[in-house]
């Protein structure tokens, strides 16, 4: 990566109304930040219409950023509240109780067994756990940093990792293979 | 996660189905936020230039009853003025031309 080239330069650039440099980082953590939603989510497309908010609130945020270098974390934050806020409207929130299983089934995406599984147990966990799991076991952020892109205590987030990854053993059976 | 973790596969097998439908360069992805973007870009655009419209109809319409109260008490001394800047102008324009000749002006015949 070249100096002109780091989420710095880009956040320097795109705040001085550089649309290319926002497109750049649009570009760079875009795969990241859909798979992450798509783990704490349950439909994709929902995750997607939540990813293209999370960079549309990043884009007229751009100022309030105060360490450029952080443009990633604060993203997924981003990301993370606007998972949260959706998971939180009431509407969303029946749809996706009694229509989980229609959404996996109509979706175009091929996924194998084990994929499915995880994500059907992944739904399972609370809201905060899910959130703490999908970063630090699916996306390998380090509990400080989940910390602080999920705004929780340190001691929180390791909570809810070790509760969401035994929970997860034991829905996916795998306790007892160990 | 450690490789004899239980769970990285089903993580392993998770990421490699999502990055099928995740490509790490979208350029639909790309194209639909940057649309958005510039939608945003025209909205607050729009809404601070209609700000900005608006507080100056305001601020003439508070100013308008002290401008107009100023310009009827001023009416009589800049009509005076105008008429005389009027004279003044009519004046030299026919001055200059009939120095340079372009104005002939008829003989008057007193006696």
């Amino acid at each position: 990566m070249s100096g002109g080239d780091t989420d710095a330069a880009l956040v320097a650039a795109a705040r001085s109304g550089s649309d290319p440099a926002f497109a750049r980082l649009v570009d760079r953590y875009q795969q990241p930040v859909r798979l992450f939603l798509r783990r704490v989510c349950v439909n994709a497309a929902d995750a997607d219409d939540i990813a293209q908010e999370a960079f549309l609130a990043a884009w007229s945020k751009l100022g309030s950023l105060r360490q450029a270098e952080q443009f990633k974390s604060w993203l997924f934050s981003l990301a993370w509240n606007k998972a949260r806020m959706a998971a939180r409207s009431a509407v969303r929130a029946r749809e996706r109780d009694t229509g989980w299983q229609a959404d996996q089934a109509e979706s175009a995406e091929p996924r194998s067994e084990m994929a499915i599984a995880l994500n059907q147990a992944l739904q399972q966990l609370p809201e905060d756990q899910r959130a703490a799991v999908a970063l630090c076991l699916g996306g390998g952020w380090s509990h400080a940093d989940a910390a602080a892109i999920l705004e929780m205590p340190l001691g929180t987030v390791k909570s809810h990792i070790a509760r969401g990854r035994e929970r997860l053993e034991r829905i996916l059976g795998v306790n007892d293979e160990r | 996660m450690s490789a004899d973790d239980p769970l990285q596969a089903f993580f392993q097998a998770d990421s490699e189905m999502a990055e099928q439908a995740v490509p790490a360069r979208d350029q639909a992805f790309n194209a639909l936020v940057m649309e958005r973007v510039a939608a945003q870009r025209f909205r607050l655009e729009f809404a601070a230039r209609l700000l900005i419209g608006l507080a100056l109809a305001l601020a003439v319409w508070l100013a308008l009853p002290g401008l107009l109260a100023a310009l009827q008490s001023a009416s009589t001394d800049l009509s005076l003025a105008a008429a005389s800047l009027l004279i003044t102008g009519f004046v030299a324009v026919a001055g200059q031309r009939w120095v340079r000749g372009g104005l002939v002006l008829p003989r008057l015949r007193l006696f």
